[in-house]
């Protein structure tokens, strides 16, 4: 994994684009999300306080740019070729005009500030209805179960690290579990159709 | 290919760990094999789930950063008195230790010797001879190294001190330290070398050779066969092998005792590590051999036997969580349970008011979490 210094350290330049996108892919989002904020959030809250939000709306909407960009990097979509800063900005100015306009007040907006719809933006990502479908669906496969998937799929831990984090016999025994975890999860999906129809997309 | 081999395949693939030749031939398989095109798109979907259940982790510990201050805040937990008093303990400690700690050329042994705390003693500079000793004290001089060696090797040396439960007492051993401390090591060693030819019991001398198997290749056919989910009735098997010298022996894990037979039966599903080894200790080693699980309970007859102290054990898999609910003849509710991640996971036969139940057929409910039911019965035997 990608240590913190080696990215707080580093010149800001492509290289230390680079070297976060790294350290997502490899699961260390923490020292990430700092980063990200010292870099993009002013901008971000200017563009949300130039159309009559709040500093907590500019707050969400950052966490929520910052995190359509992990997930981009995470499903292996994210397009190297596009500037960090450049694609939260975007993102974030696309979800701020889809609430303004679910708030019905695009009237405050300027012209020039229309959602690019064909951008490929992730907006409905952490909608309510879209987090309750996921929540119901992984609250049937059991803690240990979900700890276990995130560990391996999101964070990126090897079965080695598995065993130690959590505790199995030994790697035999933490391979067994996740294969079976996920035909469970494979299951429950398979009989959550609206679930599947979200993902389907 | 089997199930569990496409599944690892794509689960490869989705994680980035296949090669860029792989990765071709992925591709290739994604477009000619509709099945396996159909399966891949089910695990992505997946992937994409457990992703954003992640995420939604992520988000919340995101709402624990301070936009003011520009980093995260601080655990608000209450302060931990027990560990703030055993803070205090432990630099007390460490500050007797600092202040008492004597100035003699070579303290450790003699400080390490007068410390009943201390079982075993692990020094471990570069190379090969592996010395262990059947008293309370264990010691490893891997070999026993000149001065020269040690100086010239001292950021490759280390002592660790281990108490009488295993755990390390600390960490690195100043370089000085270690070569007065195996000298004197050496010696003790030595002699004790000398008793172990009049007394067996003492020390175990094990030196290592030059590996005599690099050249040899053992060959084999391994085959499985599947287990019902939670059963022991899977199996693998050993066929054919070759490359050694025969006669061969098996074992299933590291450290596993080795057997002639090359057949190992009443196995769960899951993965395993198979061992074949020839005459001249020459081994072989197939990683994540996998026993396939698959589901028996339909049709599968539920009976056990009250007299004979077993119990039925329910037929669902690890870690469901469901309600099971027992009924008698006319259909009054004898026994329920409320399974939590696989647990409890067996009836013993008895009724809510703890009594033994008469033999005869109990119809049993299982009700899921997603609304599913399963409805099937158990006999007690006499």
């Amino acid at each position: 994994m990608i240590a913190v210094d080696n990215i707080t350290n580093m010149p800001k330049d492509e290289q230390k684009d680079q070297h976060i996108i790294q350290a997502i892919e490899a699961g260390n989002d923490s020292p990430v999300f700092e980063i990200l904020y010292q870099r993009t959030f002013g901008k971000v809250r200017g563009l949300i306080f130039k159309s009559g939000g709040s500093q907590e709306e500019a707050e969400d909407i950052f966490q929520d740019a910052v995190l359509s960009f992990y997930r981009q990097v995470k499903l292996g979509r994210y397009e190297h070729r596009t500037e960090i800063d450049g694609f939260i900005y975007a993102v974030s100015r696309n979800l701020w005009i889809n609430r303004v306009k679910i708030k019905n007040r695009s009237s405050a907006l300027d012209d020039n500030y229309e959602a690019a719809s064909d951008e490929n933006l992730e907006q409905s990502l952490f909608d309510k209805e879209r987090q309750q479908k996921l929540q119901d669906a992984l609250n049937k496969l059991g803690d240990r179960c979900r700890e276990l998937l995130i560990n391996t799929t999101y964070k990126g831990h090897s079965m080695k690290e598995i065993v130690e984090i959590m505790g199995f016999k030994n790697e035999n025994a933490a391979k067994t579990r996740h294969y079976k975890c996920k035909q469970r999860l494979g299951e429950i999906v398979r009989k959550s159709p609206s679930l599947m129809e979200l993902y389907r997309g | 290919m089997k199930d569990h081999q496409t599944y690892e395949l794509i689960e490869n693939y989705l994680a980035g760990r296949l090669s860029s030749d792989q990765t071709e031939s992925f591709h290739l398989m994604l477009q000619s094999d509709a099945d396996f095109a159909a399966t891949f798109e089910q695990q992505k979907m997946m992937h994409e789930i457990i992703i954003d259940d992640g995420l939604l982790q992520e988000k919340a510990r995101l709402r624990t950063f301070d936009f003011e201050k520009g980093e995260f805040k601080p655990s608000r937990k209450h302060p931990n008195y027990w560990s703030l008093g055993f803070l205090t303990i432990g630099l007390g400690i460490a500050i007797g230790t600092i202040v008492f700690w004597p100035t003699s050329d070579n303290p450790l042994p003699k400080k390490l010797a007068q410390n009943e705390r201390v079982s075993k003693i692990n020094i471990k500079p570069k190379n090969t001879v592996k010395q262990q000793l059947t008293t309370d004290t264990q010691i490893e001089v891997l070999p026993f190294p000149s001065k020269e060696v040690i100086e010239n090797e001292q950021n490759k040396s280390h002592a660790v001190v281990h108490d009488k439960t295993n755990a390390p007492l600390k960490g690195f051993v100043k370089p000085d330290t270690l070569a007065s401390f195996v000298e004197t090591d050496e010696s003790t060693l030595s002699k004790r070398l000398e008793s172990q030819k009049k007394n067996e019991t003492l020390p175990l001398l094990e030196r290592k050779e030059k590996e005599p198997c690099s050249d040899i290749q053992i060959q084999g056919t391994i085959q499985t066969s599947r287990a019902c989910y939670d059963e022991l009735d899977g199996s693998i098997s050993v066929t054919n092998p070759s490359g050694g010298q025969a006669p061969y022996k098996y074992a299933l894990h590291d450290g596993q005792l080795k057997r002639k037979n090359h057949l190992f039966e009443k196995l769960a599903e899951g993965y395993y590590n198979v061992f074949v080894y020839d005459n001249n200790g020459c081994s072989r080693k197939w990683e994540d051999v996998f026993v396939e699980g698959q589901d028996c309970s339909k049709g599968k007859e539920h009976i056990f036997s009250l007299s004979r102290d077993s119990e039925w054990r329910y037929p669902i898999s690890d870690d469901t969580s469901c309600e099971i609910t027992i009924r008698n003849k006319v259909g009054q509710i004898i026994s329920t349970e409320f399974v939590e991640s696989g647990f409890p996971n067996a009836w013993d036969g008895r009724n809510k008011q703890l009594n033994y139940v008469e033999p005869g057929n109990y119809p049993v409910t299982i009700q899921f979490p997603d609304d599913r039911v399963i409805v099937t019965a158990v006999t007690v035997l006499p």
